[in-house]
């Protein structure tokens, strides 16, 4: 065989190239990207709000130190009598027992810059604080934790120090883990989906492309792709018609020149065809009949391949069976051993004339080199396989892909003909998406396999509408 | 114009602008029994077409001053009733059907064998005689048409296939198509086997091999429903094809 197999790959295949696909790359940037940046931002935007708490915790425990130094300016008894009983939210007595051992640098300045005299400050932490709560049990649900530091304060009032204590306003993030489990996972899935719309986004117009330009490489059909999409895919697709289009103008001029050649032939051909009725001479004239015939399929095989590759004839669904039989009822009603051995009972949409003319030359080479033919055709997987088989010499099996190039003489090759039988066979059944395949026979012989792609068969019964 | 014979049976006009081939042609059909005319343009066959009337048209399709599609299509349309060969170096399957669409009732692709030739211009006229026939007992084919009727299927006349009514095709191989044929001119009428094997009448009433071909062709009609029984039999005398037959 040389047509390739049908590539169907498996779930865990698809699966195991995902990642090397543009939409598995466009699946796997998205979600990583999405998440590390997400983390990023989340990290950048709490630091900034704990930056901005930090700073007006700050200017709030100044408010307060300095508030509770004007009033004990104003009412010294009953600010100190209001501490001791500790009635004034965000403040209240220090422990006598404290030291002033390390004050802060920064606050004790900015403190006595407001105040107008020396201060001291010395942050502590809410075990301090609160050291009275400590000392008794406490309710199962509860700690020290929730509850605020707080500055030890030392003012100097000239002839005494006052001292006191004022809480900072409690960190109530301490418990919010903003980058934790669900916000990870949240932003993962997000980033696939969003992957997984981005890579359709952008493979669709990339798959319809891809699937123009099988029609155009298999099928030879000329079909300007329709141009939308994003800006950079229509350019593309653009230059993909334009493409497309000098191919085709480049064929047709070829088609022009030769079917202009040949037509010009045929003429003379026909006048030389003529006059040879008139040869007297019986065997002389056999003869150069014979060789007008050679010639004539000579020029008109030229003309065949440079067509084949535009044939115009439209799509039908045909009877595969019945193009089988006929084909060999023609063949021997010549005189040709050619039977139909085997049916599959399938429709399949293809090109008829190309598939008749395609037949008509695997059966004349199976006749050339085998003297006898056998069609058949049976189901191979969802394909159809059509099958023309000989019992001739077979071929090397190196020579059976050359064979497909025209004008390739093989070793077996007999005397006539141009060689290029099985090029036109191969150009027309792909003209229909199809294609040909030649092995060697089990016991002798050559097999030719036209294999038509499951896209075109219509079973018995079924309705395929595309 | 040259006048080819003593005491024709009827008239031949071969219109080709190559001046060997137009003669060589005349030559092939001159041992025929009608009378030949041959010319060059399209001129000429217009002067030749007002004296009597043609029974075949031989044509080609490339002429110094004219289309022979064209000069086709206009004779049709003009109700021409003469029969109309195409002979032309455009081949292809397409060019084929273009040529029977526009009106011709045959099409033969250069360079041919003159056996062929000589073939198809008898097969044309004996065609027209039972035209003319079919016209006097009400005119049952029209001249350009592509398909017959045939219970489900149609008949594709131009391309030798079975068509379904939505368009699926069967084909049929040549003796196939030759026997649907002969039911078609003639249908109600019981063909014995030598009337639809003629080639072969000399054995024909031994050999089983026109019951076979019957058999296949029963077999490919009845394919579709209501295809079956299409063709009957008639014990001891042959079969016959129940009319009548829609032409479109």
């Amino acid at each position: 065989m040389t047509s390739a197999e049908p590539v169907k790959p498996g779930f865990l295949k698809r699966l195991r190239d995902y990642p090397r696909s543009l939409a598995g790359r466009l699946t796997l940037v998205l979600s990583l990207g999405m998440a590390a940046s997400a983390i990023l931002a989340l990290q950048a935007s709490d630091g900034l709000g704990h930056y901005t708490f930090r700073r007006d915790q700050v200017d709030a425990a100044l408010d307060s130190a300095e508030d509770i130094a004007h009033r004990f300016e104003r009412q010294p008894l009953r600010t100190a009598n209001l501490l001791s009983r500790g009635v004034i939210l965000g403040a209240h007595d220090a422990n006598p027992a404290w030291r002033m051992t390390a004050p802060d640098p920064t606050f004790s300045r900015r403190l006595s810059e407001r105040l107008g005299r020396p201060a001291q400050v010395m942050p502590l932490l809410n075990g301090e604080c609160f050291a009275q709560l400590t000392r008794y049990p406490h309710a199962a649900g509860m700690n020290t934790d929730p509850l605020p530091d707080c500055w030890f304060i030392r003012v100097d009032a000239g002839d005494r120090k006052l001292d006191y204590v004022v809480d900072l306003w409690p960190d109530r993030s301490w418990n919010r883990h903003r980058v934790g489990p669900p916000y990870i996972e949240l932003i993962i899935v997000a980033g696939a989906l969003l992957g997984l719309l981005a890579a359709s986004l952008a493979t669709t117009p990339l798959r319809r492309m891809e699937r123009a330009a099988r029609a155009f490489s298999l099928v030879g059909e000329f079909e300007p792709i329709p141009v939308k999409g994003p800006s950079e895919v229509r350019a593309a697709l653009e230059t993909f018609n334009l493409a497309q289009e000098r191919v085709r103008e480049g064929l047709r001029e070829r088609t022009q020149i030769l079917a202009s050649v040949t037509h010009d032939l045929q003429t003379p051909l026909t006048r030389l065809r003529l006059r040879l009725e008139q040869v007297e001479d019986e065997a002389l004239r056999d003869r150069l009949v014979a060789d007008l015939q050679v010639t004539q399929q000579m020029v008109r095989d030229g003309l065949d391949l440079a067509r084949s590759s535009e044939i115009r004839e439209p799509w039908s669904v045909l009877d595969i069976d019945s193009i089988l039989s006929s084909t060999a009822e023609d063949a021997a009603e010549f005189g040709h051993r050619v039977v139909f051995s085997q049916g599959c009972d399938v429709e399949a949409r293809v090109k008829p004339h190309a598939l008749a003319r395609a037949l008509g030359n695997l059966v004349d080479n199976a006749l050339k080199y085998g003297g006898s033919a056998e069609l058949s055709c049976h189901r191979e997987g969802a394909d159809l396989v059509i099958r023309v088989a000989d019992r001739g010499p077979g071929l090397p099996e190196d020579e059976l892909a050359l064979a497909f190039q025209p004008f390739r003489r093989l070793s077996s090759s007999k005397g006539n003909g141009t060689g290029i039988g099985l090029a036109i066979a191969q150009a027309q059944v792909g003209t229909f998406g199809a294609a040909i395949g030649l092995r060697n026979r089990d016991g002798g012989g050559l097999i030719a396999e036209i294999r038509i792609p499951a896209t075109s068969i219509r079973g018995e019964g079924e309705v395929v509408r595309d | 114009m040259i006048p080819q014979s003593d005491a024709p049976e009827g008239r031949i006009i071969v219109l080709e602008d190559d001046p060997d081939i137009r003669e060589l042609i005349a030559a092939q059909l001159s041992r025929e029994p009608q009378r030949v005319d041959s010319v060059g343009s399209v001129a000429e066959l217009r002067t030749c077409l007002q004296g009597d009337p043609v029974d075949l048209l031989i044509l080609d399709l490339n002429l110094p001053d004219g289309d022979g599609l064209d000069i086709c299509r206009d004779l049709r349309a003009a109700g021409h009733q003469g029969a109309i060969m195409m002979v032309t170096a455009r081949e292809g399957p397409i060019d084929r059907v273009l040529g029977l669409e526009l009106g011709a009732d045959d099409y033969l692709t250069k360079p041919f064998e003159p056996r062929e030739l000589l073939a198809r211009v008898r097969n044309l006229l004996r065609r027209s005689r039972v035209f003319d026939g079919a016209a006097g007992q009400g005119g049952q084919r029209p001249r350009v048409a592509r398909f017959a009727r045939l219970g489900p299927w149609r008949l594709d006349l131009h391309q030798r296939r079975l068509v379904t009514h939505d368009d699926r095709l069967v084909m049929l191989s040549s003796a196939e198509y030759r026997l649907l044929s002969r039911f078609i001119e003639a249908p109600n009428q019981v063909l014995s086997r030598e009337e639809l094997l003629p080639e072969r009448s000399a054995t024909v009433a031994f050999d089983r091999s026109i019951d076979i071909q019957i058999s296949r062709l029963r077999h490919k009609l009845a394919s579709e429903p209501g295809g079956d029984e299409l063709i009957l039999t008639v014990r001891s005398e042959g079969y016959v094809l129940p009319g009548p037959i829609a032409f479109e």
